[in-house]
């Protein structure tokens, strides 16, 4: 092993790392100093002199590179006789991913504060973590100390412990959405919005065996399905394009993960009555769920040893599932639906064509609308084919009836192809992309950099949260659309 | 990884993938089709009051539907097929070559899609593409045999001569002649027919034209004549088209062109022989001309702003090339060249012979530093004279060229306040953007990338400089670092003048720091997967060049049309709107700045657009036609001296003064803004000469020498001058004004008047 190599990457880190708190020092400390028109402007005529826009940027931009080399030659001195030792870049890795944390919350907020025009929660974010950067660096030993013991947290250990984590992580939920004051038909929206993300985690949690995961994915889920652009100005006025259109499908997809590890049939039977009340909540993607629902259906008969019986409960799953549906049908006249939808389709009644925002150059947005079909295609039809070969293992057989349950969403979003239905149907692709990330990149990722980078990735994720505008002016866009003062 | 531990679940990956290639192509291919087909909606829904705005019949629900059965039907058959064989490592080889084929297929497919839909405007090259392609697809299918036996074949070959030497030096030549190909440009006249009636030579006349023709003449830059690019470049440049045949627009432009070609290869020879192979090489250059030459920020052409051409900074192509030369042979003799091309560039252009200049002291600095197993330099008391001596040779290099051209000038503050007069502007704020500007228009790519490319010079330079200092890496890799120090340098541009994506004005030390990095990835590598990976990195350079846009209108020998300038599958239209190039920056100009009559008495402003040309020829007669100013040429000829020089007020002033022959009159030099000359407005002056010091300095002279005869366009003699012109800041009425006062007319050319001192 080449420590000398390696520790010279860590201290370049570490010297760019500083050269950057430097610049935001110096910018910031600049800001107090007005910058004044230069005397050749002197004699510009008034209308071309708006055209004048003085500023300092040459000179930090040379300050900055300055300091970085003057950084790295002094980090260089300073640690010479180290510079082919082992701990060297141990301790060095510690120091940049303290300061990388800190450093990259100041630069977020210095550009939230560029794109939303100075708002207070952004300079306090700056300010403090500029504060923790000077924080941790006066108490470095003793917070190096705890990252170390902690590399790999294990603070959960009993059942009691659990329990009082999860119990926690619900109530974290039901504060970052609960908003006092408002109406009850309002009110009784937002507590099933509170209690659809709380089952949402407690299903995550069971699905992946971790907090952390768990945590990444609902504050995610909730970031993607309630605060987007699509919601404005608040979720709570159109529940039909969040995750809430359809809630019966977390009970299904905890059916049937119950049923992959407990082989239960009357598990599936209640999956199937509970597809048919989905259809009429609401129909398309109560369609999706069937198919999905199906689909698990497939693969648990091809899997299954005694074809025989399977078949025959396949009899009585189908006879639920129509009796359902009819008795529905008959309480609410689903057959009317079905036509009405159908014949819009057909029309293209308020279709969108899914190019529609490139017009607008969202070009990610498009892309990635393009890529997670793909993505559940491929899950799909591989799936099928390791289940011919007989290879499919427990956690792909979850995979497959969450796949086709999405490709169902995107048939709504590919009609439909606005940013609001984009994020509805989003919750498989969120699990799908859990299980990428548990299953493939975490096994190439050694134990150590796997919990540094879980924490970073739910830290990343209650930013991305918090610091979106939509979340920002929840409360106040509560109030102000429900008119509660 | 638990998914594909064994050889039939790989195999039943590549199937799968194989299956969605083809399910995607199915869908490329209906799309097409399905624009035949008329989509009909039921009366019903036609009846309803919002029903225009809300009936979008449309396929793609359909589309996407038979796409997920092709590949369901397509999976079923190849798994059905292959059954008895998924367990073979064979087979995995022969679907991952199949694969790869087909990725490239889809890979271009849907790029060409994604094209017609971004060009939907002129999406014909895009859908011959999707067309072609399609084709292709379905000819891999039916010979991936013979498709794939061509393929071994062709690497059998590459590995039988990557170690020939006759075969290394045909393909350096060929690759010469692409990048020659690449940048030359068969049709001059078509080019500057194009910036005439697109610009009006507005970037040419700053940046060359005027300069130079001043220069030619014996007038001293920055002394008699403003020289917004440095002293050096107009001399040299003159000078050049003079042994050419003439200083004239086609042979400075053919000069600029050859330049270019020669910075380009010279660029492909330095990397060649630091990194060895070709390929890397070659896929540097050419993302390199990619990003350089062919980025949206130089729409419609980078010929048209000579600013933003390589010729800028020709002069570091010799700088690194001594410094390679001296980082593998340790001949000082390197060294004395590397410092005596710094105090050139210098000379050439202040700006970039300064940056150019710190790179060479930065290289001296860190061979100082450094310590090197030969001590070959600095390991004796007396080298510190040497070294002395080479950090002052540039400065006394640069000092001397500049006596040479100014004289005792040189030691005057008036010289070097107009040295420093147009940067001075640009540092008091004129045309300056913050970094973050591109953030406010939600560009945040570009605002990205402006922030990621100092970064990038940043970190490699630390990081490689403190891995040489530690003998971790080889002595050459200094030349990274040292190109690092000169692309910070070069993005002062940038930083200054933050727009979009002006950083690939300079973009090319850029690209070369991120392939010496893409090497040093693929190095980890073993040979077999370096060429293979090498060659995905070539394609892919080639793929980004020649499917953007401003690369297919570039008119070079690789254009597909015969007419690239006129033909509108090719030419661009104006990025912001779509409306035609030509005559753009007047053409919206509203009648409140406008006289009654234009220069010939008509009120027909011929501000022609593209579709008025049947082709490229068309305009060229007509750029003949219109750039010939004989008569005009004649009026000055007729009342002034050959050694006499000329005060002109008009449109292309520069062109008419060469044709005339005649020195020009005022310092700034052009002193107007050209515009169409059969326009009825008046002309502007330039931002930088809005100034009390233009008026004070335009009038002083006009006052003190008091020439006998002025000359000015017709136009000019209004008394009724639009109220929409004079509220413009940029106007030229105190000059007007003085010459009305004291010249009357004697005599008219066809669009200029002579006027005879009172």
């Amino acid at each position: 092993m080449d420590y000398t190599r390696r520790n010279i990457s860590w201290i370049t880190a570490a010297a760019f790392l500083l050269a950057v708190e430097f610049l935001i020092l110096i910018v910031w400390g600049f800001g107090f100093i007005p910058i004044e028109t230069a005397p050749i402007a002197k004699g510009v005529v008034p209308q071309l002199l708006q055209l004048f826009k003085p500023e300092r940027e040459i000179t930090l931009y040379r300050l900055a590179i300055v300091a970085a080399i003057a950084i790295e030659v002094g980090l260089c001195i300073v640690f010479r006789r180290h510079i082919a030792t082992k701990d060297l870049a141990s301790s060095f890795s510690l120091w940049v991913t303290n300061a990388s944390v800190w450093i990259s919350l100041q630069l977020i907020a210095a550009f939230k504060l560029l794109q939303y025009q100075n708002p207070a929660w952004a300079k306090g974010l700056f300010y403090g973590a500029g504060i923790c950067f000077v924080i941790t660096q006066i108490f470095w030993p003793e917070i190096r100390k705890f990252m170390e013991k902690h590399a790999q947290p294990s603070w959960v250990k009993t059942n009691t412990q659990h329990i009082i984590v999860h119990v926690g992580m619900l109530i974290v939920i039901g504060v970052l959405l609960f908003i006092p004051g408002l109406n009850r038909t309002v009110s009784t929206q937002m507590i099933a919005a509170i209690l659809y993300f709380w089952i949402l985690y407690l299903l995550l949690v069971l699905w992946f065996d971790s907090v952390m995961f768990a945590v990444f994915g609902v504050v995610i889920a909730i970031k993607l399905n309630l605060f987007h652009l699509g919601q404005y100005p608040i979720y709570l006025m159109n529940l039909s394009s969040t995750g809430l259109a359809n809630p019966w499908d977390l009970a299904v997809f905890f059916l049937i993960w119950q049923h992959i590890h407990r082989h239960k049939e009357w598990l599936l039977t209640l999956a199937g009555t509970l597809c048919a009340m989905a259809v009429v909540s609401h129909f398309a993607s109560g369609l999706a769920l069937t198919f999905a629902w199906l689909g698990y259906i497939v693969v648990h008969v091809v899997q299954s040893p005694s074809k025989k019986d399977v078949l025959l409960q396949l009899r009585a799953w189908g006879i639920v599932y129509v009796v359902v549906l009819c008795v529905v049908q008959w309480q609410w006249g689903v057959q009317g639906v079905v036509m009405q939808q159908w014949l819009m389709m057909k029309n293209g009644w308020d279709a969108l064509p899914i190019i529609s925002c490139l017009y607008m150059h969202q070009f990610f947005p498009f892309w990635l609308a393009l890529l997670i079909p793909l993505v559940y295609v491929a899950i799909v039809v591989w799936g099928s084919t390791l289940l011919t070969v007989g290879t499919l293992t427990a956690v792909y057989v979850f995979l497959i009836p969450m796949a086709i349950y999405g490709l169902g969403w995107y048939y709504v979003f590919l009609y439909r192809s606005l940013i609001s239905t984009y994020y509805a149907g989003i919750l498989p692709f969120i699990v799908i992309a859990l299980c990428v990330l548990k299953y493939v990149v975490m096994t190439y990722i050694s134990d150590r950099w796997r919990s540094r980078l879980l924490i970073l990735l739910v830290a990343g994720s209650v930013l991305f949260l918090l610091t979106n505008n939509m979340y920002l002016v929840y409360r106040n866009n509560a109030h102000a659309v429900f008119k509660t003062h | 990884m638990q998914f594909l531990k064994h050889t039939n679940q790989r195999n039943s990956l590549w199937i799968t993938l194989i299956s969605i290639c083809s399910g995607i192509q199915i869908v490329l291919a209906l799309s097409l089709l399905v624009k035949f087909i008329p989509l009909k909606v039921d009366t019903i829904f036609l009846q309803q009051p919002d029903a225009q705005q809300r009936l979008r019949p449309e396929f793609e629900v359909l589309l996407f539907s038979l796409g997920l059965v092709s590949v369901v039907v397509i999976q079923s058959i190849l798994v059905w097929v292959l059954r008895r064989r998924m367990t073979q490592s064979t087979l995995e080889t022969r679907l991952k070559s199949f694969l790869i084929i087909e990725s490239i297929l889809v890979f271009v497919l849907v790029s060409a899609w994604y094209k017609t839909i971004v060009y939907d405007y002129r999406p014909f090259l895009a859908n011959v593409t999707l067309i072609v392609f399609l084709v292709l697809s379905l000819l891999h299918k039916i010979f991936y045999k013979d498709v794939s036996n061509l393929f071994s074949t062709l690497h059998a070959l590459i590995a039988r001569y990557k170690q020939h030497a006759q075969a290394k030096l045909v393909l350096t030549l060929v690759s010469v002649l692409a990048i020659a190909g690449i940048i030359y440009t068969p049709d001059i006249d078509g080019s500057l027919a194009r910036m005439f009636i697109g610009e009006q030579f507005h970037h040419w006349d700053i940046f060359i034209m005027s300069p130079g023709w001043a220069a030619l003449n014996g007038h001293q830059m920055n002394v008699d004549q403003i020289s917004q690019y440095g002293v050096g470049l107009p001399i040299m440049i003159s000078h050049l088209a003079q042994l050419m045949g003439g200083f004239t627009y086609h042979n400075v432009l053919w000069i600029f062109v050859v330049m270019t070609v020669m910075y380009y290869v010279a660029w492909f020879l330095i990397l060649r022989r630091w990194w060895g192979g070709l390929g890397l090489v070659m896929a540097a250059i050419i993302t390199g001309l990619r990003v350089q030459m062919f980025h949206p920020g130089v729409y419609p052409s980078v010929l048209t702003y000579p600013s933003s051409l390589v010729i800028r900074y020709f002069f570091d192509v010799i700088v690194f090339w001594a410094i390679l030369n001296h980082l593998t042979d340790h001949r000082r003799g390197w060294l004395w060249a590397a410092a005596f091309s710094s105090g050139i560039a210098i000379f050439y252009m202040d700006s970039t012979g300064l940056f150019l200049t710190v790179t060479f002291y930065a290289y001296l600095m860190l061979r100082v530093l450094i310590p090197h197993p030969k001590q070959f330099f600095f390991y004796k008391f007396k080298d510190i004279a040497v070294v002395i001596a080479l950090l002052s040779v540039p400065l006394i290099t640069a000092g001397l060229l500049f006596y040479l051209a100014v004289g005792q000038h040189l030691f005057t503050a008036v010289f070097w306040q107009n040295m420093l007069e147009t940067i001075d502007y640009f540092l008091s704020g004129i045309g300056t953007y913050p970094m973050y500007e591109s953030f406010k228009y939600h560009m945040f790519f570009p605002g990205v990338v402006g922030f990621i490319i100092p970064v990038v010079y940043v970190v490699t330079m630390l990081f490689v400089s403190t891995l040489c200092f530690w003998k971790k890496r080889d002595i050459t890799h200094l030349l990274i670092v040292i190109l690092c120090v000169y692309g910070l340098g070069l993005n002062h541009y940038y930083i200054a003048r933050s727009l979009q994506t002006s950083y690939y004005v300079a973009g090319l030390p850029f690209i070369i720091v991120c392939f010496y990095w893409v090497r040093e990835f693929i190095g980890r590598f073993s040979p077999q997967q370096q060429r293979a990976m090498t060659g995905w990195v070539l394609a892919l350079s080639i793929y980004a060049l020649a499917t953007t846009h401003m690369f297919m209108a570039y008119p070079n020998m690789f254009n597909i049309s015969r007419h690239p300038l006129t033909d509108p599958h090719v030419a661009l239209p104006l990025p912001t709107d779509g409306a035609p190039y030509f005559n753009h920056l007047f053409r919206k100009e509203g009648e409140e700045t406008k006289t009654a009559l234009n220069n010939l008495g008509q009120t027909d402003e011929q501000l022609y657009r593209e579709s008025d040309f049947a082709n490229d020829a068309a305009l060229r007669d007509y750029y003949d036609q219109e750039f010939d100013f004989n008569q005009d040429a004649a009026l000055i000829e007729h009342y002034t001296a050959p050694q006499d020089q000329v005060a002109l007020i008009s449109s292309f002033e520069t062109k008419i003064l060469m044709q005339a022959n005649r020195r020009p009159f005022f310092y700034y030099f052009p002193l107007v803004n050209s515009r169409p000359m059969h326009m009825r407005s008046l002309t502007v002056n330039f931002l930088h000469t809005s100034t009390e010091r233009f008026l004070e300095v335009a009038l002083n002279q006009l006052h003190h020498k008091a020439p006998e005869y002025v000359f000015m366009e017709k136009i000019f003699l209004t008394k009724d001058i639009p109220k929409g012109y004079l509220d413009r800041p940029e106007n030229i009425v105190p000059i007007l004004n003085y010459i009305n006062q004291h010249y009357h007319p004697v005599a008219q050319g066809k669009y200029l008047v002579a006027l005879q001192r009172n």
